[in-house]
C-alpha cells in the first residue's frame, strides 16, 4: 500500500502555477527520488506533502488517510517526518536537545507535571535524553551531542537534522537535498546510511537531490518534475536514458542523464 | 566519523534508552572545594535576602515588596520576550488586572487574601490569553503597536471604570491577618519571588518551556516536529500574564490600595528594560535587572539625601534609559552575557565555557532558520 500518496496536486500562487495535477505514490520501504531543474517545484512538493501549503486543488494520503487539509505538526504525528532545504534546527539549543525537542509528541506527561516537576515527568525526561543520544549515536554524531550549533559546519548541521527528524519517529522520511554541503566521499557514505537506516528502522524515503549519480544509486524509483509538472517517472534506468529529462537538464540534445 | 558509521547499528532509536558502552557523556560537577564555595556564596545571597526585610530603613520596607513584586513581572515578560520571542509594551496591564482583580475579589466579594490571588491569577491569565490570540496574527513591530495600545487601552479606559477604580480613589486590597507587617508581607513576596523562580526553572526545563523556546527560533521547524505552534504560543501567552496576574495580586497588597495612575506606559517600558538590561532569556539576568531597576528610584533618593544632591529618585527613569543604551551598545546580551561567567559559576557549572563563549543571542521576534 502506498504509504504517501499525492493526488493531481496543484497549486498556485497569484497567477503562477507551482504545481499542476503532480501524481506521486511512494509504496512501503521505497527510496523515491525528486529531481528536476531549479524552481521545478520540488520544495513546494514537499510542503504540499508536509502541510505547509494546502494544494489549490488535489489531495494528499498518508498511509491512506486524506490530511489534505491538516496542519504540519498533524501530519508530523501521522508519520511524515521531513528536513528543509536550508537547515531546519533550533539554534539556541544543543546538539542533544535539539533531537530532544524533535521528540515532542513521543513525551507522555502533561504541562503541569512538568512544572511541578513531578517524579515520572522527570523520569521521561531522562528516557527522552537517553533516545536522543541513542538517535545521535546511530547516525555517528554521538560525540557532537554537547555542541551549540553555531559551531558545526553546515554538512554537520544537515546530518543533526536527520538525526531530529528521527527523533520524530517518521514512518516516511522526506530529505530536502540532504547532500548540500558534504564532499564526495561524505555523500557517499550518506547514501550508504540512507541505505542502512531503511533496513534497520523500516523507513520510507523521499529525497530531492540535484546530485544524479548519487539518485540514480540510491533510489528505487524516480519522479522527474519540470515547470510544476511531472515530466517522468520510472526506475533509475529508465530516468537514466529518457531523453526528455536530460533535454530539461542538460539542454536540448543531450541524449542520456549520467 | 566514518568508523562510527561503519558499525552495525544496534537496534532502532524508538526502543528504550540505551545500555552499553556508550551512553550519555558524565555531567561534568565541580570538585568539593568548588561545592563548597559555590554553596557558601549562594547561601550568603539567601541570607542576605533573608534579611533584607527586617534592616531596612522605617517606611521603606515596603520598597522591597515592590521590588519583589517587579521581579516576578521581570520574570513573566522574560517568558514572552525570551522564551517565545513575543514582544509586549503592555505589561503594566496584565499587573494592572492582576491588581484591580484581587483588590475587588478582597473588598468588594470579601474573599480571603490567598483566594484572591488565585483570582489575580486566573484574570492576569485570561487577559494574556486575549493578546495571545492577536499575536497568532500579527507578528513583530505590528504586534509591538498591539501590545502598545493594549497596555494604553487598559489604564485610560479598563482601570478607569467608576467601579473598578471606586470613581478614581482606589481599590483597597487589605493584607491576609497572617501578614499584615510590612515586613511579615515582605517576606510574603519574597517567597512568591521563589515560587515563580522554581517554576519557571521547571518551565524551561520540560516538554512544554522546550516546544516553546523551539517555536521562537523557527515556527516551520517546531511544526515539522509535532509541535503544535498555535496552542504553545499562547501556553506562552497565559503562563505570562498568570504569572504577572499573581504579580499584581501580590502588588495590591503592598499599598493596600490599587490606583489606576500606576499602571502606566512608563511602568510597562521598565519592564522591558529589566527584559533588556537582564539579557533576555537569562533568568538570573532578568531578575538581577529586575532588582537593580527596582531599587534604582531608592537609591538614588539615598544618595541625594546623603550627599545633599540636587539629582534624586525621580531621575530614575533616565538613568535607567541610559544604561539601557549603554548594555544595547557594548553588552547586547545584558547581565545574562556581562556575568555570564559568575551565573554558570553559580549554578554549579564550570566557570568557562569548554566550548568557549555563545554570543549568538536569539533574535527577538523569531528568525527563521528553517525557511522551506
Amino acid at each position: 500500500m502506498a504509504v504517501l500518496s499525492a493526488r493531481d496536486v496543484s497549486i498556485s500562487f497569484g497567477g503562477l502555477k507551482a504545481l499542476t495535477d503532480v501524481d506521486v505514490e511512494v509504496n512501503e520501504n521505497e527510496i523515491v527520488g525528486l529531481i528536476g531543474p531549479n524552481g521545478a517545484g520540488k520544495t513546494t512538493f514537499f510542503n504540499c506533502m508536509t502541510g505547509f501549503y494546502t494544494p489549490t486543488s488535489g489531495d494528499v494520503f498518508i498511509n491512506g488517510e486524506r490530511v489534505s487539509e491538516l496542519r504540519p505538526d498533524q501530519r508530523t504525528v501521522r508519520g511524515v517526518g521531513r528536513t528543509f532545504q536550508h537547515v531546519g534546527l533550533v539554534r539556541s539549543f544543543t546538539v542533544l536537545e535539539n533531537v530532544m525537542v524533535a521528540q515532542h509528541r513521543k513525551v507522555g506527561y502533561g504541562l503541569l507535571s512538568g512544572l511541578t516537576g513531578m517524579p515520572w515527568a522527570l523520569e521521561e525526561d531522562k528516557v527522552l535524553r537517553a533516545r536522543a543520544y541513542e538517535v545521535l549515536d546511530y547516525l555517528g554524531l554521538a560525540h557532537l551531542a554537547d555542541e551549540r550549533l553555531g559551531g558545526l559546519s553546515y554538512g554537520m548541521l544537515k546530518q543533526v537534522e536527520v538525526a531530529a527528524v528521527l527523533g520524530t519517529d517518521p514512518d516516511v522520511l522526506m530529505l530536502d537535498e540532504p547532500l548540500a554541503g558534504l564532499g564526495p566521499e561524505e555523500s557517499d557514505e550518506f547514501g550508504e546510511r540512507l541505505l542502512r537506516m531503511r533496513r534497520d528502522l523500516s523507513l520510507t524515503i523521499v529525497v530531492i537531490e540535484h546530485h544524479v549519480p548519487f539518485m540514480l544509486r540510491v533510489c528505487d524509483y524516480i519522479y522527474v518534475l519540470n515547470f510544476g509538472r511531472l515530466l517522468a517517472e520510472g526506475k533509475p534506468e529508465a530516468i537514466r536514458q529518457n531523453r526528455d529529462v536530460a533535454e530539461a537538464y542538460l539542454g536540448e540534445g543531450a541524449a542520456t542523464l549520467a | 566519523m566514518s568508523d562510527t558509521v561503519a558499525q552495525p547499528p544496534v537496534q532502532a532509536p524508538t526502543e528504550g534508552p540505551a545500555h552499553g558502552a556508550t551512553g550519555p557523556p558524565a555531567t561534568w560537577r565541580p570538585s568539593p572545594t568548588g561545592m563548597i564555595a559555590r554553596a557558601l556564596v549562594l547561601a550568603g545571597l539567601l541570607a542576605i535576602v533573608l534579611a533584607a526585610p527586617p534592616m531596612m530603613p522605617g517606611v521603606t520596607t515596603n520598597i522591597l515588596s515592590r521590588v519583589a513584586v517587579f521581579v516576578i513581572v521581570a520574570l513573566s515578560l522574560n517568558i514572552l520576550i525570551g522564551y517565545t520571542g513575543q514582544i509586549s509594551l503592555g505589561h503594566g496591564a496584565f499587573l494592572g488586572a492582576g491588581g484591580f482583580a484581587a483588590g475587588i475579589a478582597i473588598t468588594n466579594l470579601g474573599l480571603p487574601w490567598a483566594f484572591a490571588q488565585v483570582v489575580a491569577v486566573l484574570v492576569g491569565g485570561a487577559f494574556a490569553l486575549l493578546l495571545g490570540l492577536v499575536a497568532l496574527r500579527v507578528k513583530g513591530l505590528y504586534l509591538a503597536l498591539v501590545t502598545l495600545a493594549y497596555g494604553l487601552f487598559a489604564q485610560e479606559v479598563l482601570f478607569g471604570l467608576g467601579w473598578v477604580s471606586r470613581g478614581g480613589a482606589g481599590m483597597p486590597a487589605d493584607r491576609p491577618e497572617w501578614a499584615m507587617g510590612d515586613v511579615a508581607y515582605a517576606y510574603v513576596c519574597i517567597a512568591a519571588v521563589a515560587l515563580i523562580w522554581a517554576l519557571d526553572w521547571r518551565l524551561t526545563s520540560s516538554r512544554a518551556g522546550r516546544a516553546i523556546q523551539a517555536l521562537r527560533d523557527s515556527e516551520k521547524v517546531a511544526a515539522s516536529w509535532g509541535i503544535n505552534v498555535t496552542s504553545h504560543k499562547l501556553l506562552a501567552f497565559v503562563l505570562s500574564g498568570m504569572v504577572a496576574g499573581l504579580a499584581g495580586g501580590l502588588f495590591a497588597s503592598v499599598e493596600q490600595l490599587v490606583s489606576t495612575q500606576t499602571f502606566t506606559l512608563e511602568l510597562s517600558l521598565t519592564f522591558l528594560f529589566m527584559a533588556v538590561l537582564g539579557g533576555a532569556g537569562s533568568r538570573p539576568g532578568v531578575v538581577l535587572a529586575a532588582v537593580l531597576l527596582g531599587f534604582l528610584e531608592f537609591f538614588l533618593d539615598q544618595l541625594a539625601a546623603a550627599f545633599d544632591l540636587a539629582v534624586d529618585g525621580s531621575a530614575a527613569p533616565l538613568f535607567s534609559a541610559l544604561l539601557v543604551l549603554l548594555v544595547l551598545l557594548f553588552v547586547p546580551g545584558g547581565l545574562a552575557q556581562l556575568l555570564r561567567g559568575v551565573f554558570r559559576w553559580l549554578s554549579f557549572q564550570p566557570f568557562r565555557d569548554p566550548r568557549g563563549d555563545d554570543d549568538s543571542q536569539p533574535a527577538m521576534g523569531g528568525g527563521d532558520g528553517g525557511r522551506p
